[in-house]
């Protein structure tokens, strides 16, 4: 587990605690339709929608800070890693800066489609029962403005020579295991 | 510019960006972006960026990717691999390069519980390189065959790319599953051959184990793989049988994954807490790129690239194996710098339409393209399942891991020549899908 103390290291941590919760209650909100379904005939009502708005939202964007921090990002590194070490690691604070400035850019937009939606009550109209959606919403922007402070610590952490620039883990905290994505 | 001069100018800008090590979805956004404000404006752009994630990921059947990465990673902490591997020797280790050929098949077993090629090769790799360099096995063969054998984690059933891919290419993910089955076992016999042709040939690559194993055992120790077998029957049985969708079947082998190691004393809240982490992480770092992917596809609509590429199939009549030799050409070189997801990701925009005017089965094609992308696997200069069994044991050179994986390049040759050649292969499971 991560032991980052930084205040961004927290607030990376506490949405991937969130992401944490998210994936589970997936696993076990799905798990119980399908048993229900199966053994009594009995249909949980807008779990599909349940699903893809919150659990997906939560544990996908609220993940995207511990990504960017620990530089889990899929990237190629074949040909940084043949470039002198300044030229790398000037390259990759110019990456995590511009990274930085779309997440925010993303943050930003999301976060008025966010408000809009919020403002209107945005609801998904089911057979039995309505279920709000524009909670799931906020998801976004706060997702992607963990992932901009994480991409500027990081930055700050290659600049100081903390971390590595390409191998890229940070040699103090590292997650045990983030691989697996292919 | 032409908007299709931009278009075709975006794409490349992407593959160089990539190559200075930009993450894959930054570079997809960016330029999708630019182009999108270029072509139409800039107003467009953002108005996408609005809708587009959200209403991306908030996808039902896409729920199936964390669920099956979750699945994995806690069948790696369950001790599954272990038995797995006990009893596949206990069958094989008679047999030329036993040793090599019973790791193949637990690869092979293991991959029914994991979506990704890393996470196989990793889990089963730990335990067996170890015991196989304990018998003096080559180290070529013996990491060989991790590294390859991995591969399968991505083709047999479930597969996270081929979830991603059935999501964008608007095909049944249960049937992709389903169609995985028989080449995924092809793959896994083909290799078992050329791991006994070629120990048999050079006896020296493999040395023989002197112990005597008697059918008895043999069959004694078939129960301790019960846990694959509940996976198993829970995920590809519920999908063919139409009984759950992708999702519900990984849910629900996510959760028997809990309950299996938990009954085997070693599911902890710790552990849990550490896939589930791992798991999310994996699937924010997959999605951040398929968002990307699907502004890119918005970009190359409105710069007019599909349908060109589309007319350009239709009239100068491309055939079908043209278009698949291109794309095993295309795989090729972008498989030597770009992870397969990302490179999955990245060419499906610009494939799809190419495919459609061609009239090409997108079921038979999404197995291919995880064939291609398994080269990407093993082939220098990434390779990243190569990579991967470096890390397990980093004594042994990259250069004869490479070597090792040379002769399971050339068994994939054979497969993928016959996928292509007999599509019945791929098709033929598919078809008695509900």
């Amino acid at each position: 587990m991560m032991t980052d103390r930084s205040i961004t290291g927290r607030l990376v941590s506490f949405g991937a605690v969130i992401s944490e919760i998210a994936i589970a209650l997936l696993m076990l909100h799905v798990t119980a339709q399908v048993v229900l379904r199966l053994v009594f005939n009995i249909s949980l009502e807008n779990t599909p929608e349940i699903v893809s708005y919150y659990y997906m939202s939560g544990l996908i964007f609220m993940s995207l800070g511990l990504v960017t921090l620990y530089d889990s990002h899929i990237a190629a590194s074949l040909f940084t890693e043949m470039m002198p070490a300044p030229v790398q690691k000037t390259l990759m604070v110019v990456v995590l800066f511009v990274l930085a400035g779309v997440a925010l850019l993303l943050a930003w937009e999301m976060g008025r489609e966010a408000l809009k939606m919020t403002q209107i009550g945005e609801i998904h109209i089911g057979s039995m029962s309505n279920l709000p959606k524009w909670p799931a919403r906020w998801f976004l922007p706060l997702g992607f403005t963990l992932m901009a402070l994480a991409a500027v610590v990081r930055a700050r952490r290659i600049h100081a020579g903390e971390v590595e620039a390409v191998i890229g883990r940070d040699v103090r905290d590292k997650p045990e295991a983030d691989e697996g994505n292919d | 510019m032409t908007d299709l001069q931009i278009g075709f100018a975006g794409f490349a800008f992407i593959v160089f960006l990539i190559g200075l090590r930009v993450p894959v979805g930054l570079a997809l956004i960016l330029v999708a972006l630019a182009g999108i404000s270029f072509v139409t404006s800039p107003e467009t752009a953002l108005a996408l960026l609005r809708f587009i994630p959200f209403d991306f990921i908030a996808n039902w059947d896409l729920s199936a990717v964390p669920m099956f990465l979750l699945m994995g990673a806690i069948a790696h902490h369950s001790g599954m691999t272990e038995n797995l591997f006990s009893v596949a020797r206990l069958w094989f280790s008679g047999l030329p390069g036993g040793l090599a050929v019973a790791t193949n098949f637990a690869c092979a077993g293991f991959s029914s519980a994991s979506g990704s090629s890393l996470a196989t090769s990793m889990a089963v790799g730990r335990i067996t390189i170890p015991e196989m360099r304990r018998h003096g096995y080559d180290n070529g063969l013996a990491c060989g065959v991790v590294a390859c054998g991995g591969t399968l984690g991505v083709l047999i059933p479930p597969s996270i790319i081929l979830v991603i891919y059935g999501i964008l290419a608007e095909v049944s993910v249960a049937k992709l599953f389903i169609a995985g089955i028989l080449p995924g076992i092809l793959t896994a016999l083909v290799y078992a051959a050329q791991i006994m042709i070629r120990c048999a040939v050079n006896p020296a690559l493999a040395p023989k184990i002197e112990e005597e194993i008697t059918w008895k055992q043999r069959f004694a120790a078939l129960p301790a793989v019960w846990p694959l077998v509940v996976l198993i029957l829970t995920i590809i049985g519920s999908i063919y049988t139409g009984v759950a969708t992708p999702t519900e079947a990984g849910a629900l082998g996510a959760f028997l994954s809990i309950v299996i190691a938990t009954l085997q004393g070693r599911m902890s809240l710790s552990a849990f807490r550490q896939a589930a982490r791992e798991s999310a992480g994996a699937t924010a770092a997959i999605f951040f790129v398929a968002i990307g992917a699907v502004l890119l596809t918005r970009f190359m609509a409105f710069s007019g690239v599909p349908q060109f590429l589309g007319e350009f199939v239709t009239t100068y009549g491309v055939g079908v194996i043209e278009i698949v030799l291109l794309c095993l050409v295309i795989y090729l070189v972008l498989g030597m710098f770009v992870d397969p997801m990302g490179m999955m990701l990245l060419t499906l925009p610009i494939l799809l339409p190419m495919l459609n005017a061609a009239n090409l089965d997108l079921i038979w094609f999404g197995i291919l393209v995880v064939k291609f992308i398994e080269i990407g696997l093993i082939t220098p200069p990434v390779g990243l399942n190569v990579y991967a069994v470096k890390l397990i044991d980093p004594d042994i050179p990259l250069g004869s891991i490479f070597r090792g994986a040379l002769w399971f390049l050339m068994s994939e040759a054979v497969v993928i020549t016959l996928l292509i050649a007999f599509p019945v292969i791929t098709l033929f499971l598919p078809q008695f899908l509900s």
